[in-house]
């Protein structure tokens, strides 16, 4: 019946039209809704999940990217090797094997974790001397930001 | 567990790649993106070999979509029946059966690395309805493949911080499945809602309202 009014009306008053037509179809929507199988049902719950889902890892891929864009250095992890830090902070691996007591000529393969085991001290420990030595690289260089 | 995943692969190398990605394949909770970008990385300095951590790596995530497959054929159907024998577990089973029939190279290829998050369950449902095992596997293989060739990849070119490159693709990947699952979930939801717009009586205004 409303369908049939706005037709109608559409000549004179083209936006009051719109606005019925948009309210027959959403009141038709929602009585189609009510009539849902309980499969139909399901289908629609797992639809608004899955768009909240979605609206919510846009936001965070947007916040990962930013921040992907501006940061740079990575954080010292256990499981790295020495030689994996070096080339994260674009410092030569015998510099970095020099700070934490180890010969500078022999590539180490073992993860840092390890290494401050057996040199019976914190990891925390080797991970300030490996920040200091690159901090003091760094700061010998007239253009730190030039080998990126 | 990530750390700990890292650390093995700092002392092991690629062996481990090939266990991770293989359980991450099955199922497991693994951060495999992180471990191929660190791989990649690796690859970048020059301490493991490239066709190394790529053959480890597409042939643990295979392994893992086999064991999937197989849990599936030989497990997975007849539990199905069981568990949904009242409900109508057969039909939905052979409606599954259909559809992959249809879209099935297309899902397996796509979900071995763009859409990751369905990988295990396609695996289970591809065994369950006995989808055919040597396009499973052949489809298999170019898929994870090219998987672990993108991610190797971009762990060689940002190298320097494969933290936050990990970070941004999972969160990417999780994306693409919400886009991917809120796309076929409104397509069925905009099938039930026009199939009855041709009903007569539902949406067509009576001769009588004239």
């Amino acid at each position: 019946m409303r369908a049939r009014k706005s037709i109608t009306r559409n000549s004179g008053q083209g936006c009051i039209a719109f606005r019925i037509r948009i309210s027959t179809v959403s009141t038709s929507i929602l009585q189609k809704i009510k009539g849902f199988s309980r499969a139909q049902r399901l289908v629609l719950i797992a639809f608004i999940v899955a768009l909240v889902v979605t609206l919510f890892f846009a936001y965070r891929t947007y916040q990962r990217a930013e921040y992907w864009r501006q940061h740079r250095d990575e954080p010292i992890a256990g499981w790295m090797r020495v030689g994996w830090v070096a080339n994260s902070y674009h410092v030569p691996p015998p510099v970095l094997q020099t700070a934490i007591g180890l010969p500078p000529d022999v590539p180490d393969r073992r993860p840092l974790s390890k290494i401050a085991e057996d040199q019976g001290r914190s990891f925390d420990e080797l991970k300030s001397d490996l920040e200091k030595a690159i901090a003091e690289f760094r700061a010998d260089r007239p253009n730190p930001g030039a080998n990126r | 567990m990530t750390d700990l995943v890292l650390e093995w692969f700092a002392l092991y190398g690629p062996p481990v790649l090939f266990f991770v990605l293989g359980a991450s394949a099955f199922g497991v909770p693994m951060p495999v993106k992180l471990l191929m970008l660190v791989a990649g990385a690796v690859v970048g300095i020059g301490e493991i070999e490239f066709w190394q951590v790529l053959t480890a790596g597409s042939l643990g995530a295979t392994a893992g979509d086999q064991l999937g497959y197989f849990l599936g054929r030989h497990g997975g159907r007849p539990l199905v029946e069981r568990i949904t024998g009242r409900y109508g577990g057969r039909k939905v089973l052979e409606q599954a059966e259909r559809s992959l029939n249809r879209w099935g190279v297309m899902a397996l290829f796509f979900s071995r690395w763009l859409v990751t998050p369905i990988g295990p369950w396609l695996n289970l449902i591809c065994g369950s309805v006995r989808y055919s095992w040597i396009l499973f596997t052949v489809v298999g293989v170019l898929g994870e493949t090219l998987w672990v060739l993108i991610y190797v990849m971009l762990g060689i070119y940002f190298s320097d911080r494969v933290q936050d490159t990990a970070d941004l693709l999972i969160s990417l990947t999780w994306l693409i499945f919400g886009v991917a699952a809120a796309s076929y979930l409104g397509w069925r939801l905009f099938q039930y809602l026009s199939g009855r717009r041709d009903h007569p009586t539902d949406l067509q205004p009576s001769p009588a309202n004239e």
